[in-house]
């Protein structure tokens, strides 16, 4: 039964890459808590995870704080789908001895100045609406529906085949005057602007 | 032991070409030998950190795509490595030790890859340099990344210094051939010349030659040192050649001072021997009847007496004439000659059974009368010695030996001790008392001056009771008379 094979196969490698989500930053622990849903949770973790990863390789303007030890602030707008997860995620972790913080907004009107925005699914149709808002912020747009990056957010999360795969926007990024490193830019698909 | 021989028995330029060859050929090996040991570990160590930084290098481009889980691009980022062709296996790993992503080369074996990384650092293993370096992002560790490499760049860098070290030993020997060849001359060409003097010495007697030599060193001072000797031995044989020259002159003017003395010592004594015969006769003839028995008895011993003294100063006077004589050389037929001289002496004694026994003699060259005079002294020795013989038998021979001709005239008379051998040739020397034999003593004296006159040589062999063989030579080409002939001929 190829297909009954092929499904064990997509399960085997997902676990797999349950291990694999420690790389980004999640303690095994966390996943382990969980084991009854890995198709929704998992998948949230993960994205919590490489929230934490993007700070490491983007560089904000140095107005974008007030003080050198202030927090990298960030955003979700829109039905959250983290959960507690973003908050596990992020616990004790800095990055160059700023701490995280987490806002919340459930509506496009509510964002408020943050460094990195994550939108979820639920605006999928009020991302051109979400994007004018922060357009002179220096804010590093996450997003996780197909056509983000395109529509000019900076960085897109995708899962394709169970595999995350990441988009990024470098033009939308320098609108936003954020420098993201090179190796991140080189581990994922670039796009343009449409 | 037999190397130190080889080489003690070498000439000594090459004895030096091999010493210089084989200090200077150590001290190349050597410093050849450190070269290379050198760049074998400089090599290893440069190896060992072009990959450490290549490692550091690439470990750093891949930490995004480790921590996002980008195998495919973290695969581009390993699979970079594929232009480092000395890299066999290049692996990632994440933070939990997983193979996340691999370069393999061509030929190289998927067992070669870890499935999980080892220690971090750097060891060379089975002929293989392998790293394992960390991945450090944001101040976490987030997996491994490791290299195995063969170790072709450290072979071909051997390769290129086994090389140099090849032109430089092949450049090394001929510069040292050259100059071992140069510099050695300074050494080895005094000692050269100077075995060149010492064998034109020792062979050709030469001590006229002289080594050259300026050096202010050992081999100056030796060849100064040979050169005064030969000035010393020079000047003692000119010296020894003069006093032997003074000296034979001496005994020549000595010589004919003497003979001349002889000559007319004998020659004045006849005066008064010819008187005393004279009166003798007178007084046999005139005064006979007016002596008695007694007295007539004692005027026959006087004129016996002075025939012999006579005959004395007549041998004397021949024999002193002798020394002023020119040899007239001439082919002789000795066999004729000696037959002749034969036949006048047997007439004086005709009673005696003799006998001749000859062969034919080769012919000689000589002066005629001279040796005419040799053969009548030595055959009428040999009659006179033999005559108590019965029969007594006289023989004459002679043999060919090499340039000269040795004749002898043997009889088997009373013979002589050969101790007293050397006495045979005095004048005046005798072996028996003239009343035993008569005679004067002159005769082989005589022989032995006219013989040496001819360049020949004179000598007897007896035995006492068996008879005696008396020798003398003639050289085949006394056309040229030796020197001494010469000088007395003069």
């Amino acid at each position: 039964m190829p297909s009954m094979r092929r499904r064990q196969a997509g399960f085997r490698g997902f676990v797999e890459r349950m291990a694999l989500l420690c790389l980004c930053g999640i303690e095994l622990s966390a996943v382990q808590d969980r084991p009854q849903q890995p198709e929704a949770l998992p998948e949230y973790v993960l994205k919590a995870g490489f929230l934490y990863n993007f700070a490491k390789y983007v560089e904000w303007p140095a107005e974008a704080f007030e003080r050198p030890e202030s927090p990298i602030t960030i955003g979700v707008v829109g039905k959250d789908p983290f959960g507690g997860d973003l908050e596990d995620a992020l616990k004790n972790k800095t990055v160059k001895n700023r701490a995280f913080a987490i806002l919340r907004f459930p509506k496009p009107s509510d964002i408020q100045r943050c460094h990195i925005l994550f939108v979820a699914r639920s605006e999928k149709e009020r991302v051109p609406r979400i994007l004018e808002r922060i357009r002179d912020w220096p804010v590093l747009t996450v997003g996780e529906e197909e056509e983000f990056a395109r529509a000019g957010g900076a960085l897109n999360i995708l899962i394709e085949n169970d595999k995350p795969k990441l988009e990024a926007n470098p033009q939308a990024a320098e609108k936003a005057r954020l420098k993201i490193d090179a190796k991140l830019l080189k581990a994922a698909t670039l796009v343009k602007t449409e | 032991m037999p190397y130190w021989n080889l080489l003690r028995d070498m000439p000594v330029r090459a004895k030096l070409r091999t010493i210089i060859f084989l200090v200077s050929g150590v001290a190349v090996l050597g410093a050849c030998a450190v070269f290379l040991t050198y760049q074998w570990i400089s090599s290893r160590k440069a190896l060992v950190q072009q990959l450490q930084i290549m490692a550091e290098i690439v470990a750093d481009q891949s930490t995004a795509a480790v921590e996002f889980n980008q195998a495919e691009s973290a695969a581009l980022i390993v699979g970079s490595l594929k232009a480092e062709r000395q890299i066999r296996v290049a692996a990632l790993y994440s933070k939990e030790g997983r193979l996340f992503a691999h370069y393999r080369r061509d030929g190289a074996d998927a067992a070669e890859i870890p499935a999980a990384p080892a220690a971090d650092g750097w060891r060379f293993e089975g002929g293989e340099l392998l790293i394992f370096q960390p991945l450090w992002s944001g101040g976490e560790r987030v997996g491994t990344f490791h290299i195995r490499s063969d170790l072709s760049p450290l072979w071909n860098q051997l390769g290129v210094n086994v090389g140099i070290v090849g032109v430089v030993l092949v450049g090394a020997g001929l510069a040292i051939l050259f100059m071992s060849g140069k510099l050695g001359k300074v050494v080895t060409d005094p000692v050269m010349r100077l075995a060149e003097g010492v064998r034109a010495v020792a062979v050709q007697k030469n001590y006229s030659v002289r080594v050259e030599g300026r050096s202010r060193d050992e081999l100056g001072l030796l060849i100064d040192g040979f050169n005064t000797m030969l000035s010393q031995i020079q000047a003692r044989d000119e010296a020894l050649a003069r006093a032997k020259d003074e000296l034979e002159a001496r005994v020549r003017e000595r010589t004919r001072e003497l003979e001349s003395f002889s000559y007319s010592v004998s020659h004045d004594l006849r005066a008064p021997l010819r008187a005393i015969d004279g009166y003798s006769l007178m007084l046999i003839e005139d005064c006979a009847d007016r002596l008695d028995a007694n007295g007539r008895r004692y005027l026959d011993v006087i004129k016996d007496n002075t025939r012999k003294m006579g005959q004395l100063i007549d041998d004397l006077l021949a024999f002193s004439r002798m020394g002023r004589k020119t040899v007239e050389t001439a082919v002789i037929d000795m066999g004729k000659m000696a037959r002749e001289v034969f036949a006048e002496l047997r007439p004086l004694t005709p009673d005696r059974p003799l006998e001749l026994r000859m062969d034919n003699l080769p012919a000689g060259q000589g002066d005629a009368a001279m040796i005419r005079q040799v053969f009548a002294n030595l055959l009428s020795n040999a009659i006179k010695y033999s005559r108590d013989r019965n029969p007594a038998i006289v023989e004459i021979g002679a043999r060919k030996e090499g340039s000269e001709t040795v004749y002898f005239v043997r009889d088997n008379g009373v013979g002589f001790e050969m101790q007293y051998a050397h006495k045979l040739f005095g004048v005046f020397q005798r072996l028996h008392s003239a009343r035993e034999f008569e005679g004067t003593g002159v005769g082989l004296a005589l022989v032995q001056r006219i013989v040496q006159k001819h360049g020949g040589r004179v000598w007897g062999e007896g035995e006492v009771g068996k008879g005696a063989t008396f020798y003398f030579t003639l050289p085949d080409k006394s056309a040229s008379p030796t020197a001494a002939s010469r000088e007395e001929a003069r």
